[in-house]
């Protein structure tokens, strides 16, 4: 081995140390506290005493299954119908376009723009009133907040779809996908026919672990389901968070044994995504290879298209709904438009807007990009050898983040008794940020990485590069666009934080996110309107970058977009 | 006779005496008082108190800005508002320093709190020494109001009194011509008006106030109220609130299948027309929302008429507090009449003043401090019985 070798082989020890210590270790400690306590009889009694639990966690599963299985089988067929490469379909390459703005919006500003166009009082009601309803008072309907969760389901697709989608598109090298397609056209099938039966089903292995963030999020989502979602019972996460935010500190131990019941949730439907992926290549062979030709149905391309316009129309009400209450006055039942107005929130707020926006752009970025670098060197330790504990690095997502956050915050605290510093700044909370936006982005880098063509990194090391400027002059530039999607991923994920910052900063670090949540942005819609607007302009301007940016870094790339 | 004389008069002469020396020693008093002041006042100086309070309302945000602005040309003490959704998250996090044994460099130093966030504070030993009496303001407090007892547990010197709330309810007057006072006759109105009225979904702070106020409406006697609650008194006095919900809740918003979140959902409600009227604790709410727009023009603040649900609002200065003296002077400065008159004025915040109104500015003194007949807050074991209680019966 060359020196180079030489020196490779001793950094992976080195950096997994490193990984462990100041990734791993806080979230074994935090999870070591839930389990301590969650586990307590008192704690399970006191849980399992809760009228309505049970309809709580089967609710949690439901809507976190469903919306995984609905944006996956929206994604799908979006990708199947996007038509050839060089003649993509209209819609889709309209959607493609759209994409960064898709994902750049909130969550929660998209679900109050969402409630506002579905609500009795809401903008649809209000096209056709009193017009044609005779409604002079909004009708004591239930629409969103249904038992059943549909509201929040369809919420959850419509923001799922876009990230599952940049995760495919990260996944498919164009060059090869064309190749693919021009195979498979040549032997007489249809475009969608390929997609279905060659490029989807490979497309698995790379989507495996972002379905799993989507699976999880949907298990564990609260600020969504609090403004969607069924709440009689709420799901199992609203639940606990409430009963976290309970004085009276009984509640804390059985949110602790909730917390593992969350937990196991989550565990259950990443086996069932699991057992589908097996069943969908195992059983799903035969249909794939039974060489059947057929002509694209016209109700699926329909169907595609549709879903494109929906998801596309929606977005633009929400954002129509957010930038109109914002500058409302009054804006009362049944009027279309807002009767007055007023930029008194935007002249209010403008003032003190520049160092928040800088500090949540900081540290978006610092995350994003210290997230990338690990994942990079993290995978690149893996390769050839046991793989990390994927349970491990999921574990963030996949528990209550205020259960675990109190618990590292605990022995910080605990640790800080020691040296003089109190655990509080701009570091702590890049820190604690981290522990959330690693998973995200080891989630979205890990397939492409996963499938990378080994053969082109030996080809170099046989040309005599080290393995550094192997990595550097080719291993990277071809994976830049996955590399490039999972810091936007990143940098959207450390923007929308609020409970670390808020505990591992304590007032001292404030972004655009504290500041949104602390007002209760989810319940006035003016300020939502307005800190929804403000929120989706970071992530947007770091989304457009990660789409644009590759084709510019390597030649090899272009036509991707 | 003769004989007691002189001692009566000796005691005569020594009257003025003892008085002058209780006089003198009064005056030392103040004076050892003053000079520990003037010791936390030079202390405080240059001192940053980070103030972990309750963010979501853009007027109160403004104020506290004014507030440091004021500390710190007079004071040289910066004030930083810490703006959080829910103050329990602040208690969670000093619950995380005291058991990790975090007992000095606290990243907190002031808190805005009351009801059972105090009492949480209070039974685990959060909070340290008491204070409040070395605050020079705090002899302007008027003592009427209900600032010794916070949700019935004592204060103890523990918090200061900062602001008061009173239960009531913002009703549209272009919907309801005649607004309800009594439990009877909000039954009677939301009856004729299916659909029109809810309340925060209990164990949410306004939800629970709602049922305590209607508690306290339908008791007679209401002094088991105001003791820790026994199974035997809890069902007997509870037993009318049950059967009043019981015929309320198939004429509530959504038939009370769904229950808002908050005061500030119902208020976004009232503001959309679904509901005709929202719940407050703030009695001036009503009339800054329609002074800036964001509740409809005729919108007006009515309470009940036997009395509306009453409590204080405070400042509590957590045990490992940073900037301690720092704390001190920002709660001084915060019950001065300047801050407090402004503090009551709606076009800024509109929370009552809980000073005596001959210490307050002329200007400010013609709004009294208790708008409403007050009824202060029931033992706290009623309100964690009454939330236990509405969970089992209607929160599935």
């Amino acid at each position: 081995m060359s020196p180079a070798g030489h020196l490779e082989s001793n950094w992976r020890p080195l950096f997994g140390a490193g990984c462990a210590a100041l990734l791993a270790a806080p979230l074994l400690a935090g999870l070591g506290l839930l389990l301590a306590e969650g586990v307590a009889p008192p704690h399970l009694q006191w849980l399992l005493a809760q009228p309505g639990l049970w309809h709580s966690a089967a609710l949690s599963l439901w809507i976190g299954a469903a919306s995984t299985l609905g944006s996956l089988l929206l994604t799908a067929l979006l990708l199947a119908h996007s038509g050839q490469q060089g003649a993509k379909s209209r819609a889709f390459s309209l959607l493609q376009r759209l994409l960064s703005p898709l994902l750049a919006l909130p969550h929660v500003a998209f679900a109050i723009g969402l409630a506002f166009l579905l609500a009795p009082s809401g903008w649809l009601l209000r096209l056709v009133s009193p017009a044609l309803t005779g409604f002079e008072f909004p009708p004591d309907w239930q629409t969103i907040k249904d038992p059943l969760g549909l509201g929040l389901i369809f919420a959850l697709i419509l923001k799922e779809t876009p990230f599952l989608l940049l995760m495919a598109l990260a996944a498919l090298e164009p060059a090869k996908l064309a190749r693919q397609q021009w195979l498979g056209a040549s032997l007489g099938f249809s475009a969608p026919q390929i997609w279905w039966r060659l490029l989807l089903p490979a497309l698995w292995p790379a989507l495996r672990l972002p379905l799993y963030a989507v699976a999880a999020y949907g298990v564990a989502v609260v600020d969504l389901a609090q403004l969607l979602g069924p709440d009689a019972p709420a799901p199992l996460a609203v639940r606990l968070w409430l009963w976290y935010q309970d004085p009276d500190l009984v509640w804390r131990g059985a949110t602790a044994s909730g917390a593992l019941l969350l937990l196991a949730l989550s565990l259950l439907l990443l086996a069932g995504l699991r057992l589908l992926e097996w069943g969908h290549t195992s059983i799903g062979k035969h249909v794939w290879l039974d060489g059947r030709r057929t002509e694209p149905g016209l109700l699926a391309a329909r169907l595609a298209s549709g879903s494109v316009f929906v998801l596309i129309a929606v977005n633009l009400a929400v954002l129509g709904a957010l930038l109109l209450w914002s500058l409302t006055r009054r804006w009362s039942f049944p009027d279309l438009w807002p009767s007055q107005w007023s930029g008194q929130h935007w002249q209010d707020l403008l003032p003190g807007l520049m160092p928040l926006l800088i500090d949540s752009a900081l540290l978006a970025l610092a995350s994003g990009l210290l997230a990338l670098i690990l994942v990079v060197l993290s995978l690149e330790a893996q390769q050839g050898r046991r793989p990390w504990p994927l349970w491990l690095i999921c574990l963030p997502l996949l528990l209550p983040q205020a259960s675990l956050l109190f618990g590292v915050r605990l022995g910080l605290d605990w640790l800080s008794l020691h040296w003089t510093g109190n655990g509080i700044g701009w570091g702590w909370v890049l820190w604690s940020q981290l522990l959330f936006v690693f998973p995200y982005v080891y989630l979205c880098l890990h397939g492409p990485y996963r499938q990378f063509d080994p053969r082109l990194v030996q080809a170099a090391l046989t040309l005599g590069a080290s393995p550094w400027r192997t990595w550097w002059r080719v291993k990277g530039p071809l994976l830049a666009r996955p590399m490039l999607f999972a810091f936007a991923v990143g940098a959207a994920v450390s923007l929308a934080q609020y409970l670390p910052t808020l505990l591992f900063g304590a007032g001292r670090v404030v972004t655009i996110t504290t500041e949104a949540v602390a007002i209760g942005s989810g319940l006035n819609r003016r300020l939502a309107g307005l800190y929804g607007l403000l929120q989706l302009l970071l992530p947007l301007f770091i989304y457009l970058l990660a789409l644009w940016l590759p084709a510019r870094l390597n030649p090899a790339l272009k036509g991707a977009r | 006779m003769i004989k007691t004389l002189p001692l009566l008069k000796s005691l005569l002469c020594a009257l003025p005496l003892l008085a002058g020396g209780a006089l003198f020693a009064h005056a030392s008093a103040n004076e050892a008082k003053d000079a520990h002041w003037q010791q936390t006042l030079a202390q405080a100086k240059g001192q940053t108190v980070y103030f972990n309070a309750w963010g979501g309302s853009p007027e109160i945000n403004a104020y506290l800005v004014w507030a440091g602005q004021e500390l710190e040309r007079q004071y040289q003490v910066k004030l930083v508002q810490v703006k959080v959704d829910d103050i329990a998250q602040s208690v969670s996090q000093l619950l995380a320093n005291k058991q990790a044994g975090k007992d000095t460099g606290g990243p907190i130093d002031l808190l805005w709190v009351n009801g059972e966030n105090f009492k949480a504070l209070k039974e685990q030993g959060l909070l340290g020494a008491p204070f409040s009496h070395e605050l020079p303001n705090l002899a302007l407090v008027d003592k009427n109001l209900p600032v010794s007892e916070d949700f019935t547990v004592p204060v103890e010197g523990l918090e200061a009194p900062w602001g008061i709330g009173q239960l009531n309810f913002m009703v549209n007057g272009d919907e309801v011509a005649t607004p309800p006072t009594s439990a009877a006759t909000l039954l009677a109105w939301v009856k004729e008006h299916p659909g029109r009225f809810t309340y925060p979904k209990p164990p949410q702070f306004h939800g629970s106030s709602f049922l305590k106020q209607i508690l306290l409406e339908l008791t007679a006697d209401p002094a088991p109220l105001y003791r820790e609650a026994t199974d035997a008194d809890f069902d007997r006095l509870t037993a009318p609130l049950w059967a009043w919900l019981d015929e309320l809740h198939p004429a509530l918003w959504r038939k009370g299948k769904l229950f808002p979140a908050s005061a500030a959902e119902t208020r976004q409600l009232l503001d959309d027309g679904e509901l005709a009227m929202a719940i407050s604790f703030n009695p001036q709410e009503a009339q800054s929302a329609v002074q800036n727009g964001t509740l409809p023009p005729n919108v007006v603040a009515v309470a009940m008429e036997k009395g509306a649900l009453t409590n204080s609002h405070f400042l509590a200065i957590p045990y490992n507090a940073t900037a301690r003296a720092g704390a001190k002077v920002v709660a001084n400065f915060l019950l001065s009449p300047v801050a407090q008159a402004r503090k009551a004025e709606p076009a800024f915040w509109g929370d009552p003043s809980v000073l005596q109104a001959s210490a307050l500015p002329v200007s400010a003194k013609q709004a009294p401090a208790l708008r409403f007949k007050a009824k202060p807050e029931p033992h706290p074991s009623w309100q964690l019985r009454l939330e236990a209680a509405w969970a089992e019966r209607y929160g599935h």
